[in-house]
C-alpha cells in the first residue's frame, strides 16, 4: 500500500520537478496525465469481457502481455471490417485509430 | 495499475532514463497529501461495487465504504437463464467478501434512510451516520406501484414481477414448474426506461425454452406497452427458428409466443390478484402465471434526497457522473438519466470506472479528461442461441454522452449464433468478476 502510495507521489512530485526543468507548461503535463488516464478507462472497459488486467476467465481471449503489433493489427482489421468476429467488429469501429494503438501498447505491457 | 500509470506517464513526459532518475530522488518525500479522503457508495450492484472497487484501485488512499442491505446479490444478467432451466437460482448470486478482503472495502450492511448534502452524511437504518467527501449513489430502480390499477407489492407475492433477483426470482420459477401443460403465461411489458435492455424479450425466450421440453401445448403472451424493442428483427428471427412464431395462414397467432404491441392494445392497465387476470385495451387475459414488470423509476433514496427530476430519473454530467441537482453527489447505474447509455449492468460498470477515476481526481485535483463507456448486453433465445448489442459512448463537443456514429449495434443476422451463446456465459463470468471480484 505504502509503496503504491510512493508512486503516485512520485508523478506528482515529478511533475512539478519536470514543470521546473524544461520550463514544459502545466498544461501539457495535464493532458499528458489525462490522456494516460483516458487510455486506461478504455482497457478497462475491455476488462469486462477480456477479464480483469487482461486475464480472461473463460472462452474470451486474455489480452495481458499479448504483442503490441498483433493486437494493433487485429483491431485495425475489426474496425476495417476485414477481420470477422461477433462484437469485436461493432466496438473497434467506435475507436480512433490512437486510441487502438494505446489500448494495444497497454495491454502489451501488461506483466 | 498505478504502476503502469506512472511507465505511461513516464512515457509521455518524454525519457524514462530521466524520469526512473528523478523518480528515484523522490521516493523518500512524505506523500501523504491527499490521504483520509472519504467515499460512500450507496448500493452493491453492478455500479456500486464496480466503483467501490475502481476507486481503491486508483487510489489506494481513499476510505471506500460501501452500504447495501443484502449480504448477496442476485444479478439481473443471467436471471433470465434461471427460469430457461440453463443456471441455478444460486449461480448467480454473488456477495462483497472480495470487495473488502481483495480491495480494502468497507462493507456496511444497513439501509440508508436519509442523505444531508450540506452537512455531506449519509444516516443508515441502525444509527449510524457516515460522513463522505464524495458520495456515489447506485441505488438502481424502484416501480411506480400507482401505475397499474390493482397492483403493489402485495399483490406481486402472487403475480411476481420478478425483476430484482432474489425471491421474487424464485417465485415466478416455481410457478412455472407447478403450471399445467396448456397453460398460459402472461408477461407484462412497460413503457421504457426500465433496467435491463432487452430482457423482457430474453425472459419470454427462456422460458418458452422451457414450455417447449415440457409443456408444449402452452402459450405465452407478451403485453407490451411499446410497439417496438431493442432487437426486435433478431428477436422474431430466433422465436421463428426455435418457438415457430408468427401467424398461421388464417391469421390467428400460432407458436409459443404471442407478441401484442401497445397499438394492439397490448398496455396493461389493471390486474385482479385473486383471479389472475390482467385488461389491457385488447381485452381480459386469463392467466395461469402472470409475470407482470411494472413501469419504474430512480430508487426511493434517490427520489427523496432531490436528486431526480420530474422524468423519476437522476439527471447527471455524464463526464464525472455528477449530480446536476446536488454537488458533491455522484448518480450511476440504472437510477440515473444518461440516454443513450442502456440501463444494464454492463452499462453501470463501464459509467462506474469513469465516475470512480473522476472521483479521484477531484479529490486530488487532477486533470480528468477524454472518457469513454462501453455497453455490451447479451440475449439467449435459446440455450445455444445468442445475440448481442453493443456500442462505444463518448462526449460530443457539448460533453454531451452521444453513441459513437458507425460503431456498436445489434448482431449482424449472419451471426454465429452458437459461438454468441458461448461468449454470453464468458461474458457474464467475466463481467461479474470485475465488478465483484
Amino acid at each position: 500500500m505504502h509503496r503504491r502510495v510512493s508512486r503516485r507521489g512520485s508523478v506528482i512530485y515529478l511533475a512539478g520537478l519536470i514543470g521546473l526543468y524544461f520550463s514544459a507548461s502545466s498544461l501539457s503535463l495535464q493532458a499528458a496525465e489525462s490522456q494516460a488516464l483516458s487510455t486506461q478507462l478504455i482497457a478497462y472497459n475491455c476488462f469486462s469481457c477480456h477479464g480483469e488486467a487482461g486475464v480472461s476467465k473463460t472462452r474470451s481471449l486474455s489480452l495481458k502481455g499479448l504483442p503490441a503489433a498483433y493486437l494493433t493489427q487485429a483491431l485495425r482489421d475489426y474496425k476495417a471490417g476485414t477481420r470477422p468476429g461477433t462484437v469485436m467488429p461493432r466496438l473497434a469501429k467506435g475507436y480512433t485509430e490512437a486510441e487502438l494503438l494505446a489500448v494495444a501498447r497497454y495491454f502489451a505491457a501488461l506483466k | 495499475m498505478s504502476e503502469l500509470t506512472r511507465r505511461n506517464f513516464l512515457k509521455l513526459a518524454g525519457g524514462s532514463a530521466l524520469g526512473l532518475g528523478l523518480a528515484g530522488c523522490v521516493a523518500e518525500l512524505p506523500v501523504n497529501n491527499h490521504s483520509g479522503k472519504r467515499v460512500v457508495v450507496v448500493g452493491g450492484g453492478f455500479g456500486g461495487a464496480t466503483a467501490a472497487k475502481y476507486l481503491s484501485r486508483f487510489d489506494p488512499n481513499i476510505q471506500v465504504t460501501l452500504v447495501e442491505p443484502n449480504p448477496q446479490y442476485y444479478t439481473g444478467p443471467a436471471s433470465n437463464w434461471v427460469l430457461g432451466g440453463l443456471r441455478t437460482y444460486q449461480s448467480i448470486a454473488l456477495n462483497y467478501e472480495a470487495l473488502h478482503s481483495r480491495h480494502g472495502v468497507q462493507v456496511v450492511q444497513d439501509q440508508v434512510i436519509g442523505i444531508d448534502p450540506t452537512q455531506r452524511t449519509v444516516r443508515l437504518q441502525k444509527g449510524d451516520s457516515l460522513p463522505y467527501d464524495r458520495l456515489i449513489m447506485a441505488p438502481g430502480i424502484d416501480f411506480r406501484w400507482q401505475a397499474i390499477e390493482g397492483y403493489d407489492e402485495k399483490v406481486s407475492a402472487d403475480m411476481p414481477h420478478a425483476w430484482r433477483g432474489g425471491p421474487q426470482l424464485e417465485l415466478l420459477h416455481k410457478q412455472l414448474l407447478a403450471m399445467k401443460n396448456g397453460g398460459l403465461v402472461v408477461i407484462s411489458i412497460p413503457a421504457p426506461p426500465y433496467s435491463g435492455m432487452a430482457a423482457p424479450y430474453e425472459r419470454a425466450s427462456l422460458i418458452a425454452h422451457y414450455l417447449k421440453q415440457h409443456k408444449p401445448k402452452s402459450k405465452i403472451l407478451l403485453l407490451d406497452a411499446s410497439d417496438s424493442f431493442a432487437d426486435e428483427t433478431l428477436f422474431r428471427a430466433g422465436w421463428k427458428t426455435l418457438y415457430k412464431y408468427g401467424k398461421s395462414k388464417y391469421g390467428s397467432s400460432r407458436g409459443l409466443i404471442e407478441w401484442m404491441p401497445a397499438s394492439k392494445g397490448g398496455t396493461l392497465h389493471s390486474v385482479s390478484a385473486k383471479t389472475r387476470v390482467l385488461r389491457s385495451a385488447a381485452g381480459t387475459h386469463w392467466a395461469n402465471v402472470a409475470n407482470v414488470i411494472p413501469p419504474q423509476q430512480a430508487a426511493a433514496i434517490a427520489i427523496k434526497t432531490g436528486l431526480s427530476d420530474a422524468s423519476g430519473w437522476c439527471p447527471v454530467n455524464p463526464r464525472t457522473w455528477e449530480s446536476r441537482r446536488i454537488p458533491g453527489i455522484h448518480v450511476i447505474g440504472d437510477a440515473c438519466y444518461a440516454d443513450p447509455l442502456p440501463k444494464t449492468g454492463f452499462a453501470a460498470n463501464s459509467a462506474a470506472k469513469v465516475c470512480a477515476a473522476a472521483v479521484v481526481a477531484l479529490l486530488n485535483e487532477r486533470a480528468f479528461d477524454g472518457p469513454s463507456w462501453v455497453n455490451t448486453s447479451y440475449s439467449l433465445i435459446g440455450p445455444q442461441y445468442a445475440i448481442s448489442n453493443a456500442m462505444v459512448y463518448k462526449l460530443d463537443a457539448q460533453q454531451r454522452l452521444i453513441a459513437v456514429a458507425g460503431a456498436g449495434g445489434p448482431s449482424a443476422e449472419s451471426n454465429n449464433k452458437q459461438l454468441e451463446s458461448v461468449y454470453a456465459d464468458s461474458w457474464y463470468q467475466n463481467l461479474t468478476a470485475d465488478a465483484f471480484g
